[in-house]
């Protein structure tokens, strides 16, 4: 192995070392709002500052979704399998629970990391 | 009139070299990964070996007709899987044209085997981000494929190293009179 070589190796391996600090941080900031997706298209946006339970009609029936202390979580689902309930409560940025069945998905919004989301 | 197209030697060597990293691809994709899109890259030993041996030129035109005739034959071709694998062989080239314009930069097939498996795998992901998945957290997977990148990338160049020894010996051997 040549000098540069190593000069490659150890640049890979503090990128690689530095890149799980980067992006595995903490999972990301605390989201400030969540959006109900029906199919991938935006319903209804909610903010997690507030306690809140409210009904969605999705592909199958209605899926009741409850807000609280700054989380958001499915409560209740027609659907069969009931992962999207299991999947419990989510509260960072990025965070999606997708409930395939009745088409319905949440996604946490907002927070210090990120400030925009472009499709 | 009559249309004739010319065959060189060097031709011949390109298309001998191309056969041997297809069929390197096709096998490899035929093993099951223990994560979608992870895998060992082994064609590009041929790639670096040529690269090491014959030069940038030849190492461009077996990867082309690699990725051509690979997703061809997998039935990949124009498919979201090709083009990511022909971004991955984008980024790649570029990191072998920059060694090239450096002069190998003091580096073995060891050294050029990281760095282009880095920018493969980075050069896919940013693809990925840009064209299907536009969303942040797929840059959750980016350590663990870069990781996975490196170690694949090692192996690669070790087993590209060891080739080009010993090509290079039977050469010595078959020029001595």
């Amino acid at each position: 192995m040549t000098v540069g070589d190593k000069f490659v190796l150890s640049g890979a391996v503090l990128l690689i070392i530095w890149s799980y600090f980067f992006f595995w941080a903490g999972g990301g900031a605390l989201g400030q709002q969540a959006s109900v997706l029906l199919k991938g298209v935006a319903m209804k946006t909610l903010s997690l500052k507030h306690y809140q339970i409210l009904e969605i009609d999705g592909l199958l029936g209605k899926s009741r979704i409850e807000v609280r202390d700054g989380a958001i979580r499915f409560v209740t689902s027609p659907c069969k399998g009931k992962q999207c309930i299991h999947a419990g409560e989510i509260n960072k940025s990025g965070q999606i629970i997708a409930c395939l069945p009745n088409g319905l998905s949440l996604v946490v919004e907002g927070g210090m990391q990120y400030d925009a989301i472009n499709f | 009139m009559k249309i004739s197209l010319s065959v060189s030697d060097e031709d011949y060597r390109i298309v001998g070299l191309a056969v041997l990293a297809i069929i390197i691809h096709i096998f490899e994709s035929a093993i099951p990964s223990p994560l979608p899109g992870i895998k060992p890259g082994l064609a590009n030993v041929i790639t670096l070996a040529v690269f090491f041996l014959f030069g940038l030129r030849f190492a461009v035109w077996v990867t082309v007709l690699r990725v051509l005739v690979g997703s061809i034959v997998a039935g990949t071709f124009l498919s979201p899987t090709f083009l990511l694998s022909a971004s991955g062989a984008f980024f790649s080239i570029l990191v072998l044209y920059l060694v090239y314009q450096g002069r190998g930069l003091g580096l073995s097939c060891v050294g050029v085997a990281v760095l282009a498996s880095m920018a493969h795998i980075s050069g896919q992901f940013l693809v990925a981000y840009l064209v299907f998945i536009q969303h942040e957290a797929i840059f959750y997977l980016l350590p663990v494929l870069l990781t996975v990148a490196l170690f694949f990338g090692l192996a690669t160049g070790l087993i590209a190293k060891q080739l080009v020894m010993r090509a290079e010996k039977e050469i010595e051997s078959s020029a001595r009179p």
